[in-house]
């Protein structure tokens, strides 16, 4: 180690030391209105933080400067940002780490008394006991749920897909296979777990969730144990409104950026202004709409009512992303006697997956969230979506079971989470190669 | 694109849900009272030989859901389980059958008056009474063994009872359906009556006797300090459980989960006043009612009348404790310390008015009540009359 | 930067059509769809009388092909409609046509005790009948009045039934077969017929299938043994339906006499409702100072400082997240996108749970460090913590998006421009003053724009974190803290406070679109977002 090493460790344990020094000489947390308090204990927050802050980027700035001395700002910066970009994640984590706590409790209330034993984080609520972890909240949450046999297969294939998923995304990380070769079986491994969960959503069936009773028939279960059937519920709406906006929304997106004809401006207008009125004040008058249809209480009503919002934004969304895409691939393919609708079909929607993937994406995770509609909509609990069956948690009844929500919230992100982070690139990238204009 | 489309509808076919021939009961219940009630159910069903399915809903929507839903022949064709204050608006709007010629005279006289006239409305009986309930006061028989004879008294031990471990009472303020209890038993009532009928100008939540109810309400929190802020039925029925919560005042639907925790629990009405005025809170009537466009309207109005017979009503109170609407079933379960205590705190409770106009009472009032309990000096006169000024409609 | 514009048109000019005419000639086609679709549904319902309504749409799509075929033969310029056609439909179907009827309906009084249905809580009886049969006497005139309608009784339906039910003498039961004493009257449709089940204590109307002299064949055998001396036969009642003129206390004067003969036993009347002009928007601004005002100013407020206040974090972190040389920096970009990645209604209310004053988990981080002296109560005191709330958790929920959507920008600047700045001398302040700013500022103006126009009708936030706030001593049951314009529709319509008056919930609507509309025309005037369009 050079001599000019020495000053960093000393910095490191100075720094250690005093926001050791800070914790340690902090006075007693104080009980005060059910509440435990340390007095000025913001002061020492603030001064570990400042300490920790200016252990590390003095750090790297004194490391900068015995390696390479022009760049010591640089590397304390560095150090700063990863600091402080970690505090961030913290911040943001907070609530879901919290959740994850409640959901793994036996205690079913937010509002139970603190604790009197744990260390001060536990005492002052801030995370629950974690001496009280167990699995309960989520037994309960799925003991009405009972899986057919050839269902089984489906969850088989799709826990495969996943972990091949995460498995390939590790390995393509840490830089064992090739970028490309990854990137095919990160594909190949979503398709398999995009076609199995497909067909579990559609074969599975509301008669599958039930108590049986003491003499041996089945009770339907209560809402709070079918979390499993509204998050099938809400892949089945959301994910038939995707695809629906990427089948409507592709034509129209290709006419405005590719034709001239009269009326085009107005017709863009139209569908600009068209999805700004708030669609669900339209409520009433989607109810009769559909209850004429006699689509009242059907998934296929909502998304029907889903798709007029859908299709517009979708729309515009694709004509500026084939706005930025060379005509002269069309024109070659023209030139050599194809139509216009060939060259649609062979050319543009091949090089647009990518986009249509983000179009499907964007309406999934709109429509998994949306509850208003869907509330009135769907009328009968076996119909609910996550949104709905959540809600009934905290306002239909007086008592919230805070274990069982938590748990059935963990749950009903799990699906979004899923996609959310398996496209991640295909729903950043957009926003990356700036095919999204105004 | 065609072929998209018609998968589509296909799809549509298969996933979305046909309605089962046979009768279809929208139910707000939750367990066991909905286990309970699938039982009662399927005795029918197997008995006359109709199918009959449960549906559950969100008791917030379901007026609205009836509204919309029943004259395009959508709705349920029994409603089970909605408090009697909800009925009217759904009467006058048409999709509530008329049950005067369903009832029996024998039924009739077997209801409690009270019952019988919650489902009253216009002189036409709407639906069938199933059980009665009420707020009283639930207490921890561990940390209380008698409740004081005089208000004064009770306010003097809940202080006494709220330690830093534990609180003395502590209650939904902000919700009107509770907080009723105070303005009224002070002198305050939501809609007069002139000639027997309830008056819907004539409201009354801003005299001096609900305003001297509204102070009170101030007054636990800031002067006696017994409810603190941020109190809500979560927060007071979590403590309940916990056996941190000497009283607690709330319904039969809290006794099942405190008594599963392990609560010894007790019953009794809230006291009197020092004057003796007997303590007068909400007495809700839940009922059966029938849905006017119905297709099978003789199968569903003799389901109506199957899960409102005495034997069916005596369940309901073996299970949670709910006084029933018949007095011979009640007469039957007179013994439980739930139901007598409960029943009790009947004996004086005022019902809930069932016009139209009760509807519009909900929101201002928790408006107003959220107003006066927020800070010691907000203006408790203001806020009422605010309140009844958009009752009134102004 | 619309490189496809002095290439794009590939169509050869021969004959381009007007808007006018390409609209007409799909109108056209639309309607003859519709004709086949009407069609189909008749055929269908006289094949099957169960078939649903929505084989028409089939239908419809059936006939709509070849018509296109035909129309595009003579006129080859309809091309691109033809692309629009699927979109256009459904955003005309779906969006437009529910919007003509809410705006219809703005302009009615229509509500959940004013819709259309009879009033069958408005029952009275008849008590004489006028000889000249056009005015009657009524029992309980407070029963049937009209008050809560817009002009009272003049031009109400009203239904006048005929007597019902009789009681009669039952011989036996076999089964299903009832004999009673003396056969029904002919000229009457029996309905069903009451017995009292005495092991059950009950009476059970059954349903006649039919009849055969004195007998009645019932639906279904009785479960249990009747009393046969307590039979009621229900008779349908005869139904007329009329149209009042005018009700003055128990006077009801009918437009047309009663025909000669019916006896009337009782009269209910239907819950009109109709046109009544501006009275809504009237509704509106009388209060206006108690609701739409403050309401107005909070939702233009919230929706500018959430924009600009998850813009600003989001700007940070892209920029801090864009140095290609940060180690990590998938990971940090993919921890940082889970408020996004989560569904806000489930977020949403796991923040409510947190925001608890007594017990969430926020004031007890607060108390612990002795942030605040006491603590905060977030959701229900002041309307200022709640506000602040709500801003805090669409913080929270709000600054993925932007983040990512500026790390779009950011990539999209050319690195040789900052290789060009460090040459020229620049810090990195100056290079991102001088460099980044500028390209982004224009790269954002949109992202600005779609999140101001989503935020001000942002539903989800408001009524999951506070169901629109504390109440408040200057507002109404309906306006309340934290509502913003939609949410305070959505309180009229859907409330019971509100009266489910869904005429004035579609009136406050109206005005939120003219609003929404106005501020974007604003918008695009200022960004000239729309020339873009006009001229691309």
């Amino acid at each position: 180690m050079r001599r000019s090493d020495l000053p960093i460790p000393l910095l490191l344990a100075l720094c250690a030391a005093g926001i050791w020094a800070l914790f340690a000489t902090a006075p007693a947390a104080v009980v005060q209105d059910r509440f435990l308090v340390v007095p000025w204990g913001w002061t020492r927050a603030l001064g570990a933080l400042i300490l920790a802050i200016g252990g590390v980027a003095g750090s790297a700035w004194l490391w900068g400067r015995s390696r390479r001395p022009l760049r010591a700002g640089r590397y304390a910066l560095t150090a700063g940002t990863h600091l402080f970009l970690w505090t961030a994640i913290a911040t943001t984590f907070y609530p879901v780490i919290y959740l994850l706590a409640v959901s793994f409790n036996r205690n079913d209330t937010l509002a139970g008394s603190l604790p009197r034993e744990g260390p001060l984080w536990v005492r002052a609520g801030i995370l629950p006991d974690p001496s009280t972890v167990s699995l309960e909240q989520y037994r309960k949450v799925l003991s009405a749920t009972h899986v057919v046999p050839y269902q089984w297969i489906f969850v088989a294939v799709a826990v495969a897909g996943l972990l091949t998923l995460i498995f390939v995304s590790m390995a393509a990380r840490a830089e064992r296979i090739p970028g490309h070769r990854a990137d095919g079986y990160r594909r190949t491994a979503g398709f398999v777990l995009f076609g199995a969960l497909a067909a579990l959503v559609v074969s599975i069936g509301p008669g599958q969730f039930y108590t049986v009773a003491a003499d041996g028939t089945r009770v339907p279960a209560a809402s709070d144990r079918t979390i499993v059937l509204f998050i099938r519920n809400t892949l089945l709406v959301s994910g038939m409104t995707g695809l629906f906006a990427v089948a409507i929304s592709t034509t129209a997106g290709y006419a405005f950026a590719r034709m001239r004809f009269e009326g085009r401006y107005q017709t863009l207008l139209t569908f600009v202004f068209v999805q700004m009125f708030p669609g669900f004040m339209a409520l009433v008058a989607i109810y009769y709409l559909m209850s004429y249809l006699d689509l009242i209480n059907t998934f296929t009503g909502l998304i029907l009512a889903y798709s007029g919002g859908a299709i517009a934004f979708s729309a515009w969304i694709f004509k500026g992303y084939l706005e930025s895409i060379s005509p002269a691939l069309e024109e070659a393919a023209r030139v050599d006697g194809a139509t216009r609708w060939g060259a649609f079909v062979r050319i543009i929607l091949p090089i647009s997956v990518p986009m249509l993937l983000f179009i499907f994406l964007l309406q999934f995770i709109n429509t998994y969230s949306e509850f208003i509609l869907a509330n009135t909509l769907l009328i009968g609990q076996e119909n609910w979506t996550v949104g709905i069956g959540l809600r009934n948690f905290t306002t239909g009844r007086f008592d919230t079971q805070w274990g069982a929500l938590a748990a059935s919230a963990v749950l009903g992100s799990l699906p979004i989470l899923a996609i959310f982070y398996s496209f991640q690139e295909a729903l950043t990238g957009q926003y990356q190669s700036g095919g999204v204009k105004g | 694109m065609k072929r998209l489309l018609a998968s589509l509808v296909v799809l549509g076919m298969v996933a979305g849900a046909a309605f089962a021939q046979g009768l279809t009961v929208w139910t707000t219940f939750n367990n066991p009272t909905l286990d309970y009630l699938q039982q009662d159910v399927a005795d029918f069903a197997s008995a006359f030989g109709v199918d009959v399915e449960v549906v559950k809903l969100d008791i917030n929507e379901l007026k609205q859901q009836m509204l919309l839903s029943a004259p395009q022949g959508q709705a349920g064709d029994v409603i089970v389980g909605i408090p009697h204050d909800q009925m009217s608006e759904m009467a006058v709007g048409g999709v509530l059958a008329d049950l005067t010629g369903a009832a029996t005279e024998s039924y009739l006289s077997d209801l409690g008056e009270q019952s019988r006239l919650a489902f009253t409305y216009n002189g036409r009986l709407f639906g069938l009474p199933l059980f009665v309930e009420g707020p009283a006061l639930l207490y921890n028989r561990d940390l209380v063994t008698s409740i004081p004879d005089s208000y004064e008294g009770f306010i003097e031990l809940s202080q006494e009872l709220t330690t830093s471990d534990t609180f003395g009472f502590l209650y939904d303020i902000n919700n009107f359906y509770f907080s009723y209890g105070w303005l009224h038993t002070f002198g305050g009532y939501v809609f007069g009556r002139t000639d027997g009928t309830l008056d819907p100008t004539d409201v009354g939540l801003a005299n001096e006797g609900a305003v001297r109810g509204g102070e009170e309400l101030q007054a636990l929190r800031f002067e006696h300090g017994i409810v603190p802020a941020g109190t809500n039925y979560d927060v007071a029925n979590g403590l309940f459980i916990d056996g941190a919560l000497a009283m607690f005042y709330t319904g039969p639907w809290a006794v099942g989960q405190a008594r599963e925790a392990g609560i010894d629990v007790g019953v009794a009405p809230m006291p009197s006043l020092a004057d003796g005025t007997p303590w007068s809170g909400f007495m809700g009537v839940q009922g059966v009612l029938v849905n006017e466009f119905s297709e099978r309207g003789t199968d569903a109005v003799n389901l109506a009348k199957w899960l409102t017979r005495s034997d069916s009503q005596l369940g309901y109170a073996q299970l949670e404790g709910r006084v029933p609407a018949s007095q011979s079933a009640l007469a039957q379960v007179a013994e439980d310390p739930i139901v007598a205590g409960f029943g009790e705190a009947l004996l004086t409770s005022e019902p809930m008015p069932n016009i139209p106009e009760m509807g519009q009472v909900w929101g201002p009032m928790a408006n107003a009540l959220g107003v006066i309990t927020e800070s010691a000096d907000a203006d408790v006169e203001a806020a009422l009359e605010q309140a009844v000024r958009e009752i009134t409609g102004e | 930067m619309d490189i496809s514009r002095p290439l794009a048109d590939f169509l050869p000019s021969r004959g381009r059509g007007g808007l006018l005419l390409s609209l007409g000639l799909l109108t056209l086609a639309l309607a003859v769809a519709a004709a086949g679709g009407v069609l189909t549904v008749v055929v269908a319902r006289w094949v099957a009388p169960a078939a649903p309504v929505w084989l028409g749409i089939l239908g419809g799509i059936a006939t709509l092909i070849p018509t296109l075929r035909v129309i595009a033969r003579r006129y080859d310029w309809i091309l691109p409609w033809y692309y629009l056609l699927p979109a256009l439909v459904f955003l005309l179907t779906f969006t437009l046509f529910p919007v003509v009827l809410t705006v219809i309906l703005a302009f009615t009084d229509y509500a959940g005790i004013r819709n259309g249905q009879l009033n069958v809580a408005s029952e009275t009886n008849v008590v004489a009948v006028d000889p000249d049969r056009t005015t009657i006497e009524i029992a309980d005139a407070r029963v049937f009045d009209c008050d809560d309608l817009r002009a009272g009784c003049a031009g109400v339906r009203a239904r006048v039934y005929g007597s019902g039910d009789v009681d009669v003498e039952a011989i036996a039961i076999d089964g299903a077969r009832l004999e009673l004493a003396e056969p029904p009257p002919d000229d009457r449709v029996v309905r069903g017929v009451d017995l009292f089940l005495p092991d059950v204590g009950l009476t059970f109307e059954s349903a006649v299938a039919r009849v055969e002299g004195s007998t009645l064949i019932l639906e279904r055998a009785p479960p249990f043994a009747p009393d046969l001396g307590d039979v009621v036969l229900r008779l349908e009642r005869s139904v007329l339906e009329v149209d009042i003129l005018s009700d003055e206390g128990t006077t009801v004067r009918l437009a047309e006499p009663l025909p000669d003969g019916f006896a009337a036993v009782s009269i209910a009347r239907y819950n009109d409702f109709g046109y009544i002009g501006l009275r809504n928007f009237r509704t509106i601004f009388a209060q206006a100072s108690r609701a739409l005002g403050p309401v107005f100013v909070w939702n233009v407020a919230f929706a500018t400082i959430t924009v600009i206040l998850n813009l600003a974090v989001g700007t940070l972190l892209a920029v801090l997240l864009n140095n290609p040389d940060l180690r990590f920096r998938g990971l940090y970009r993919t921890l940082l996108i889970i408020p996004w990645a989560l569904p806000n209604i489930i977020t949403i209310q796991v923040w409510r749970g947190f925001l608890n004053q007594n017990f969430g988990a926020i004031n007890r981080l607060a108390m612990l460090l002795d942030v605040t002296p006491e603590p905060v109560n977030w959701l229900l005191g002041s309307e200022w913590p709640a506000r602040g709330a709500v801003l805090l958790v669409n913080l929270w929920l709000g600054y993925p998006f932007m983040m990512v959507a500026v790390l779009g920008a950011l990539s999209a600047i050319p690195r040789e421009l900052y290789e060009a700045a460090r040459i020229d001398g620049a810090t990195a302040w100056r290079s991102f003053t001088d460099v980044t700013a500028p390209l982004l500022r224009t790269a954002l103006v949109p992202i600005t724009l779609t999140g101001f126009a989503f935020n001000f009708n942002n539903f989800n936030i408001i009524y999951l974190l506070t169901d629109g706030g504390p109440a408040v001593d200057w507002g109404t049951a309906t306006a309340r803290g934290t509502d913003i314009l939609i949410s305070w529709a959505y309180n009229e319509a859907f409330r019971s406070q509100g009266g489910y008056a869904y005429g004035l919930g579609s009136a406050i609507s109206l005005l939120i679109f003219a609003i929404t509309l106005a501020v974007s025309l604003v918008n695009f005037r200022v960004t000239g977002a729309l020339k873009e369009v006009s001229n691309a």
